[in-house]
């Protein structure tokens, strides 16, 4: 068996679990079960023991009553089990396994005089689980008031210990009767779960002095020379330890009495502290939250990182030009940021029909100019029309396929009549003459330039309402004025393109264009030559 | 990860190196964010106050989340919990004990952009030009974790915190605090000392990112100096409470608003240079390029204050 561990390289410290569980095979056959406590034979008639046994699926209360007879009530896997048999589902991670697990938990449940006003006070929650509920709690009740209650027994500790002979020194294990094979894959688990705390962590399993697996009581005039390790059960503790107490699971009671000399290293289960121990070293633990208890014990909060103006900071009274000054800047950069957008998308727009199609756009925005009124009547109309001829599609059924070409075709007239218009401003703005060197460098004359200046020109009015954000309150009229007056502009803007795509068809007839020659800063070869 | 309970190399990063290192955990954290399956953990380190017999020092560093600190009675000196999805995180602790006089450090650490993790307490090397997006940070609550410090009052206690895009509350109410230094990067504060100080602080430092702080009952921190640097956002300084003694204090600001409140037995003297803030102090009076209260000559505890900001409003309120 030894040869067989080492060849599975599981280490030194499965040989202290070999040698262990050997001698537990020895001194406790048969093996292969996990000890409960048992009712003691004095005072069997008056006496009430209870043994709590639970681990992430399973939570048990074992009742060793007066008369020598056990009962047992186990929640298991989403099942209700009393004295062994089925009596009830519930919904595990519920409030009812919650609840059962709080009560088994408690102190109350390891006190003589008060196990049995816990069991009988306890309830289930309400709504959940009734009839499981009421199953448990009336079982519960059924035995406290038919059992009397005295002082609960101490036998664990002189129960079951045994010691063996380790790799580093004598071991104990309690209570006792385990299975080598279970004690071996717990200690391993142990091992590995030790070193999430760290390197120096690793080592302390190795110095082992008390093993305790299942429900055990350390009184106050006992010391455990060296580590002692907790892997399930409830372990009273209330002397001392010389050296570190690791937790892998189960529940460590710290009673008033009891001392240690090192660390609490906590790998799983629960540690209580009841009064003031003594602990000379550190509480150390890293214990995974099932996703159930997760958002119980620490709800996620919330988290607020964009700061708000709050009310008691700068009430509405005394508002103050800059009262919500960091709101307002956030708004105004908001709005710039979708100002530069439009002018990254429209410019785009425009580059790509500059390159393409430089001639009809050309032609539209010579329209524009030249046949201002015109084309924005023709404009107004065409937009005006166009529900009407929508309607008319739509209604003669055999048009439908035609809808989407419609839609599309108008869609593009109206984006293509806006960058012809910004064309035809940016032409007239570079017409202009500036008393500004950097404005006269600037200056250019070619037709991606009066497309892209015309469109910073055309959408600077919402720039401008967007800055205005910054000052809010007073300058709110300002701000609204500002951008109903680019949104005008924009309208008229894409009215008049539009107009003038329609007059000129698109682009291909230039007759409405004339007029152009006379008014551009720039000679018509040049102009050419240029783009 | 460093769980080390030998003593940590000497923290060599300066603040630009913590505010970066938290813009950092912070980004990462809301990078991480979005991936699928959680593993909830909680670790917690706490040690009785028997074990230091001289002082104490504790440096939190602390991410995203919600950050707790609290007095707690009888014989601890310190328990700290942090709640963590250990997908994302780890815990890293330092602890040090040198002649009666320990120091711990204690903070989460995250990957990086090479998947290593990276231990935020001990390099302090983290690039500080990376900055916080605070729109996609505002996403970060359906997973934030929790750090809760608790600490004993029996030691006097040089405090260090510093979070980063975290709902931060911290009410000191009568622990010894001998030093406190917070700096947070994109976080909601709340600080609070209901109770007095049985000591006297050295110094009280705030550094606030993107932040909104609100820090109540100053005068039972009785500190010697304060100095508040805030970038943007809203901070109200609630300076009543039990003087012991005059101060001076230094507050600085980006962009955002000011309250003080002053109490009313306090003389304060104001002094301040600003851009463009709107500053509105009726209580006090104008002299000398500054703002005093009336009765700076007479009374007994005295603070002064310099205000630099740039854009914002500060109002001046004295309370009874």
């Amino acid at each position: 068996m030894i040869n067989s561990y080492e060849k599975a390289g599981r280490g030194v410290y499965t040989l202290a679990v070999v040698a262990v569980a050997s001698a537990a095979c020895v001194l406790f056959s048969p093996v292969g079960h996990l000890g409960t406590q048992e009712a003691p034979e004095a005072d069997a008639q008056e006496a009430m023991v209870a043994s709590v046994s639970m681990s992430g699926h399973k939570a048990a209360l074992t009742l060793g009553l007066a008369d020598g007879a056990t009962r047992s009530f186990r929640l298991e896997q989403g099942k209700l089990y009393i004295d062994g048999l089925e009596r009830g589902t519930y919904e595990p991670g519920g409030a009812l396994e919650s609840a059962w697990r709080e009560l088994l938990r408690s102190p109350a449940v390891f006190s003589a005089e008060d196990l049995a006003g816990a069991l009988r006070d306890w309830s289930a929650p309400a709504d959940t689980d009734e009839a499981a509920a009421e199953t448990l709690e009336g079982a519960l009740r059924s035995v406290v008031d038919l059992a009397p209650v005295v002082e609960m027994a101490d036998p664990p500790a002189a129960l079951a210990e045994v010691s063996v002979d380790g790799p580093n020194g004598g071991v104990s294990i309690a209570p006792g009767r385990l299975s080598f094979g279970e004690l071996g894959e717990q200690l391993d688990r142990l091992r590995a779960a030790l070193n999430r705390l760290g390197e120096d962590a690793a080592d302390a399993h190795e110095a082992l002095a008390l093993v305790v697996h299942d429900s055990y009581s350390i009184s106050t005039d006992r010391t455990v020379e060296g580590n002692l390790a907790l892997l399930d059960g409830e372990l009273s503790l209330d002397g001392t330890v010389a050296g570190d107490v690791l937790v892998l699971d189960g529940t460590l009671h710290l009673m008033p009495n009891a001392s240690i000399e090192g660390d609490i290293l906590q790998v799983g289960g629960d540690v209580q502290q009841h009064g003031d121990p003594r602990i000379a070293g550190e509480l150390l633990s890293i214990v995974p939250l099932s996703p159930r208890s997760a958002p119980a014990l620490a709800p996620a909060p919330e988290v607020r990182v964009r700061p708000v103006t709050r009310v008691h900071v700068m009430d509405h009274d005394r508002g103050g030009f800059f009262g919500s000054i960091y709101r307002n800047f956030e708004r105004a950069m908001d709005g710039l940021g979708i100002t530069l957008g439009w002018l990254i998308g429209l410019g785009l727009a425009g580059v790509g029909l500059v390159y393409f199609q430089r001639s009809r756009l050309e032609t539209v925005a010579d329209t524009a100019r030249n046949n201002l009124a015109r084309s924005f009547a023709v404009g107004l109309a065409g937009e005006v029309l166009f529900f009407p001829v929508s309607l008319i599609l739509v209604v003669a059924v055999i048009t439908w396929l035609l809808i989407p070409f419609y839609a599309a075709a108008v869609a593009l007239a109206l984006l293509g009549g806006y960058l012809a218009v910004a064309h035809g401003v940016g032409e007239i703005f570079a017409a202009r003459r500036f008393r500004s060197q950097l404005l006269e460098r600037l200056r250019r004359s070619n037709s991606y330039y009066y497309v892209l200046s015309g469109l910073v020109l055309l959408l600077t009015p919402f720039a401008l309402g967007s800055v205005l954000w910054v000052f809010g309150g007073p300058l709110s009229f300002l701000r609204g004025l500002t951008l109903f007056a680019a949104g005008l502009v924009t309208w008229a803007a894409v009215t008049l393109g539009f107009g003038a795509v329609i007059l000129t068809r698109g682009g291909s007839r230039t007759e409405h264009a004339r007029g152009y020659a006379s008014s551009v800063p720039f000679a018509s070869s040049e102009r050419e030559d240029v783009a | 990860m460093n769980l080390s309970r030998t003593p940590g190399p000497a923290h060599k990063g300066g603040a630009r190196a913590v505010v970066g290192g938290l813009a950092l955990l912070a980004f990462i954290g809301f990078r991480a964010e979005s991936l699928p399956g959680q593993d909830w953990t909680e670790f917690r380190s706490s040690r009785q106050a028997h074990s230091v017999s001289e002082s104490f020092a504790l440096e939190v560093v602390y991410g995203v989340g919600h950050l707790s600190v609290e007095p707690v009675e009888g014989d601890l000196l310190y328990d700290v919990r942090m709640r963590y999805d250990a997908e994302q995180f780890k815990p890293v602790r330092q602890w040090s004990l040198d002649e009666g006089r320990g120091q711990l450090r204690v903070g989460l650490t995250t990957l990086d952009d090479d998947g290593d993790w990276i231990n935020a307490l001990a390099s302090g090397d983290f690039d500080p030009e990376l900055s916080v997006d605070l729109h996609e940070l505002g996403d970060l609550d359906e997973s934030a974790g929790t750090l809760e410090l608790k600490l004993g009052r029996r030691l006097p206690v040089d405090l260090k915190l510093s979070a980063g895009a975290a709902a931060t509350e911290i009410a000191l109410g009568g622990v010894a605090v001998s030093r406190f230094e917070l700096t947070t990067a994109a976080s909601e504060t709340e600080l609070s000392f209901n109770d007095p100080n049985p000591v006297r602080m050295a110094e009280m430092v705030i550094k606030a990112g993107a932040a909104e702080v609100t820090a109540e009952h100053l005068g039972n921190a009785r500190f010697d100096s304060f100095d508040l640097k805030g970038g943007v956002g809203d901070v109200v300084l609630d300076f009543t409470g039990e003087w012991d003694g005059s101060a001076t204090g230094s507050v600085k600001m980006g962009l955002g608003s000011l309250e003080l409140r002053i109490p009313a037995e306090i003389g304060v003297w104001i002094q301040k240079s600003s851009v463009l803030t709107s500053f509105s102090a009726p209580d006090l009076e104008k002299i000398d390029g500054g703002y005093r209260s009336p009765n700076w000559e007479a009374a007994e505890y005295r603070l002064e204050l310099e205000l630099k900001t740039a854009f914002g409003a500060i109002e001046v309120e004295v309370v009874p």
